[in-house]
């Protein structure tokens, strides 16, 4: 299991202006409301990126060769993450170990 | 959304890949990984360039994502629109300093009922990303959902 990954209370936006992810969803309180989140939602792609840096680590980036998620539960900022890895399957837990990202799989060089 | 127009391909959109912006995507995904933070560290590692973060992909083809969202025939209500899942594959690694052309497709699209009667379209985009020597970086295969009655 990995160490809790803390979600920044601003993530969706430092997140959208590096990606060009700017639905509404993410930086919009009262629309993510009306369509159903009880606040604004981080971009799954966000996650995508938080988890596969995390397993990463400090290795050249060219050694992951496939990654592949399933957004199960939106994460909010403030959210606290932790990753079950098992070989090349994981999945991510928020804090009420709610499973946010599941049938994860990531495939590195070496494998 | 209008799930007849599957087969539809969009534009290619071009993008070139700056440092800075390498440096801003890794940072908002929390990594401190010197390939993708640190020039000083390439230039003693003998690479030409900073190296993206493999879900770089995210900004350089999310751009050509654009063309399906804002897609006026697909109608699609964007903030009802969740990503359910995603698959990227990697070729080449992607440097600043690279052109990445991206085609995106709507690969295959249907329909389904919720446990509550509720109407949910799931949309397959796929999407395949080369560089400047026509080799591929990237394939992308996103899956959004639709739900109605929010």
């Amino acid at each position: 299991m990995s160490k809790k990954i803390k979600i920044n209370k601003y993530a969706s936006f430092f997140y959208a202006g590096a990606s060009g992810d700017f639905n509404q969803i993410h930086i919009d309180e009262k629309v993510a409301k009306k369509s159903g989140f009880k606040g604004i939602v981080l971009q799954g792609l966000c996650t995508m990126g938080i988890v596969s840096n995390h397993l990463l680590g400090m290795k050249n980036p060219s050694i992951i060769k496939k990654i592949k998620v399933r957004f199960s539960k939106p994460v909010y900022p403030n959210d606290e993450l932790k990753i079950i890895i098992n070989k090349n399957k994981f999945t991510v837990l928020n804090q009420f170990d709610d499973e946010v990202i599941s049938k994860g799989e990531i495939i590195f060089e070496e494998d | 959304m209008n799930l007849s127009i599957i087969g539809k391909k969009y534009p290619l959109f071009v993008y070139e890949v700056g440092s800075e912006k390498i440096i801003e995507y890794a940072k908002s995904t929390l990594s401190e990984n010197p390939y993708s933070t640190d020039k000083e560290f390439i230039k003693n590692s003998g690479f030409k360039s900073l190296i993206a973060p493999p879900t770089f992909v995210a900004t350089y083809a999310f751009k050509a994502l654009r063309y399906v969202f804002d897609d006026k025939e697909l109608n699609m209500n964007v903030p009802n629109v969740m990503h359910a899942e995603q698959t990227f594959e990697f070729g080449e690694i992607v440097h600043s300093g690279d052109i990445i052309s991206t085609n995106v497709e709507l690969k295959k699209g249907f329909s389904k009922e919720n446990k509550n009667g509720d109407k949910i379209d799931f949309l397959v985009v796929v999407s395949e990303s080369k560089n400047q020597n026509n080799k591929i970086v990237c394939n992308g295969k996103w899956i959004l959902v639709e739900k109605y009655n929010v």
